[in-house]
């Protein structure tokens, strides 16, 4: 199951791609939907140029809610969000933003170029929700944001520095944290110690849901969160598209209750079916709903080749 | 690199930049051996500001004295202006020059037209005018603006992209797939493609965008040629149009709809045909598509034996003879009951699949049910459970 495509709802709207030489009347209203912005990558495709230019002479830009880039804004060459901050005196209703709204076949996920997320906080300070896919480059302002209700980074691999920085941010609104950490090999490799204040609750009072996906190190991050703080505050948590072992899911049979939890999703994982029966058990009669689909074999061949084991993240390359 | 062997003998600057194939005064230089390109000789006259035929004169004292020439007299005037429409498109890396020996491509007139703003007609004008021709089965082309000819003659985006040339049939899917992409109407898309001088293999109407489910709104972003591909949607476009389901197929045939298999639609149709037949059982689109691997979902059948108050198996047989099959290894129960429903709403895998224990234990858990009673209700339905294990009998808790 792939885990990257392209969004087909953002911040409970329905997606609406910026046809390319779009007419006014056939375009729905401004505030009904999340825009995309993605331009083929053909010579004789509409060029990014002109799209922006129709996009932003047609649409009334006050009334937008949700703004989603693709290509060429985001991609193997890097990724810009100048054009939107450019524009900040217009896109003044603007609550989320998606950048590298980019699937396989446009740019793997590991060559998706990011940057400081910085000014684009800075200029929108009534954002709420935010959404980037890729990696190189990204980084976070430790100052944070006041309002920022949602943050998720797709990631083959998210700089450690930068996962560090979200960590460490201030963010008092944030209700949603999900990082898709990554593998070293694609510019991953945060340690949980970098992810040290995240941990300890600190910075996010209104966390409610927190997603630490996508790691070679599913079962440290699950003994780090056995006895996390901010555990206790969680709704929700997601241990998934890792490579978490039955050493992992012990952690968690093992550490604090987590009974208190609405939801865990492990799904995509390499647990036993007698790990998979034993957190079954001990979650879902407390009303735990616990997902554990996506079970996954590990890759002999990386055995026969001699590596430590098999197990392997869902999003890497 | 020399420039020697044909340099033009000349001194005047004008002379040397006429010469250039790049029209300034450095080589590569004008071959003598090879006729002069007509667009070479239009765009001199527009750097030097003076008629082509001035040019032609020059040309032949510098020693070309063969200069490709328009079957008609050549213009008088040539303005800066219209160098812009001499360059061939697709061929931007070489230094090339729009052949007048060839009738001009429809790709060249529409994207001209794209970049300058202008209606397809008016650059057709100009160039005619500069001696270039369009071939005999180019009729007039629009007067209007649209910036959107560029994608509709368009039907290979890859590369350099495949174009649709002057009296060239499109095929009748061309239209729905870029009236999808451009979130258009299709019969808008179609009678443009016609005005542009492209053949279709059907004459468009009106009532076409209605049988293609478009409903008119904006930012409808339908998929046309998907959306119209159901038994559901057939038989509400025929009753919405008032023809015969049979004849609502064909057309959606010939609009390029029901490229494969066959389409299973009754003459009379049954008063909750379109109940059954639509996702959410309420007699309207998104209708149930047909899915020939797995077949119609079981949960479907239960929940439209719910509502029409017939039994699942009446149920799944209708919908049999409506395009829908149940799979093969699918049970239907005998009494429709949401317990049922509410369990297999959970339950993501096709009767071709096997259900494993993480897909009961997903199951029990968003049910409130023991994984035991999971997997013994499915089993009776008729899916595989391939893993041997001791499935608890401990129920799930739902919460709130």
């Amino acid at each position: 199951m792939s885990h990257v495509h392209h969004v087909q709802r953002f911040h409970g709207l329905p997606v609406y791609t910026f046809p390319p030489y779009a007419h006014p009347e056939d375009l729905p209203d401004a505030g009904a939907v999340a825009w995309r912005l993605s331009c083929g990558p053909y010579p004789t495709d509409e060029g990014s140029e002109a799209c922006w230019g129709r996009f932003t002479g047609m649409v009334e830009l006050e009334k937008v809610r949700a703004l989603i880039l693709g290509h060429p804004w985001y991609d193997s060459f890097g990724g810009s969000d100048d054009a939107v901050i450019g524009l900040r005196d217009r896109f003044t209703g603007l609550e989320a933003v998606f950048l590298g709204d980019l699937e396989y076949e446009e740019s793997m996920i590991s060559l998706i170029g990011l940057h400081d997320l910085g000014p684009l906080l800075e200029a929108f300070p009534g954002l709420q929700e935010l959404v980037v896919r890729g990696g190189d480059n990204l980084d976070f302002p430790v100052a944070g944001h006041r309002n920022l209700r949602s943050l998720r980074v797709e990631s083959g691999g998210i700089p450690p520095e930068a996962a560090e920085h979200i960590a460490a941010a201030d963010l008092p609104s944030l209700e949603r944290l999900e990082l898709w950490l990554g593998t070293e090999e694609y510019g991953g490799g945060t340690t949980v110690e970098q992810l040290a204040p995240l941990l300890a609750g600190d910075g996010k009072p209104a966390l409610r849901h927190l997603g630490l996906q996508n790691s070679p190190d599913q079962d440290e991050l699950a003994a780090a969160l056995a006895s996390a703080p901010v555990v206790a505050r969680l709704r929700s948590l997601s241990l998934s598209m890792g490579a978490l072992s039955d050493t992992g899911g012990e952690a968690l049979l093992s550490g604090q209750p987590l009974t208190h939890l609405e939801e865990l999703d492990l799904s995509h994982h390499f647990l036993s079916h007698a790990m998979m029966l034993r957190l079954w058990s001990a979650l879902e009669p407390s009303g735990v709903r616990v997902n554990l689909t996506g079970k996954s074999e590990e890759d002999e061949q990386d055995l026969e080749d001699g590596m430590e084991h098999g197990r392997y993240i869902a999003v890497a390359e | 690199m020399t420039d020697a062997p044909h340099a033009p003998v000349s001194g005047d600057p004008d002379d040397r930049r006429i010469a250039g194939r790049l029209l300034r005064d450095s080589p590569p230089w004008l071959d003598p051996g090879k006729p002069v390109p007509y667009g070479h000789l239009l765009a001199s006259a527009a750097l030097l500001r003076c008629a082509p035929a001035a040019v032609v004169s020059r040309l032949a004292a510098l020693g070309y004295h063969e200069v490709e020439r328009p079957e008609g007299p050549l213009p008088e005037a040539v303005g800066p202006e219209d160098t812009v429409l001499l360059r061939p498109l697709g061929k931007e890396y070489d230094f090339d020059w729009l052949d007048v020996t060839a009738p001009v491509p429809l790709r060249q007139t529409v994207v001209l037209a794209e970049q300058l703003g202008v209606a397809p007609a008016e650059v057709a004008r100009r160039l005619t005018a500069l001696g270039y021709h369009y071939p005999a089965v180019a009729g007039p082309l629009p007067e209007t603006h649209d910036a959107r000819d560029v994608l509709l003659i368009r039907t290979d985006a890859k590369g350099d992209g495949e174009w649709l040339d002057h009296g060239e049939q499109a095929r009748a899917r061309h239209v729905l797939d870029i009236a999808t992409r451009l979130k258009c109407g299709p019969h808008a898309a179609a009678l443009r493609l016609v005005a542009l001088g492209v053949r279709l293999p059907y004459t468009p109407h009106p009532d076409d965008d209605r049988l293609l489910g478009l409903t008119g709104r904006p930012g409808d972003g339908l998929d046309f040629a998907r959306a119209a591909e159901s038994p559901g949607h057939v038989l509400d476009a025929a009753r919405a149009t008032g023809r015969r389901p049979a004849d609502v197929v064909a057309r959606l045939a010939e609009l390029g709809c029901w490229g494969t298999g066959e389409v299973l639609v009754p003459d009379v149709p049954e008063p909750d045909d379109l109940v059954v037949l639509s996702e959410r059982l309420d007699g309207r689109a998104p209708w149930l598509r047909v899915n020939g691997v797995v077949g119609v979902a079981l949960r479907h059948v239960l929940r439209a034996a719910l509502v029409t108050g017939r039994g699942p198996a009446a149920t799944a047989e209708r919908l049999a003879a409506l395009g829908h099959r149940l799979h093969k290894n699918a049970i239907p129960p005998a009494v429709a009951d949401e317990e049922d429903i509410r369990l297999l709403g959970t339950v993501d895998r096709s009767f071709l699949d096997g259900v494993h224990l993480e897909h009961v234990l997903r199951s029990a858990g968003l049910t409130g049910r023991s994984p035991a009673g999971v997997a013994a209700r499915l089993t009776a339905l008729g899916y595989r459970l391939p893993d041997e294990v001791v499935y608890p009998e401990t129920r799930a808790v739902p919460r709130g």
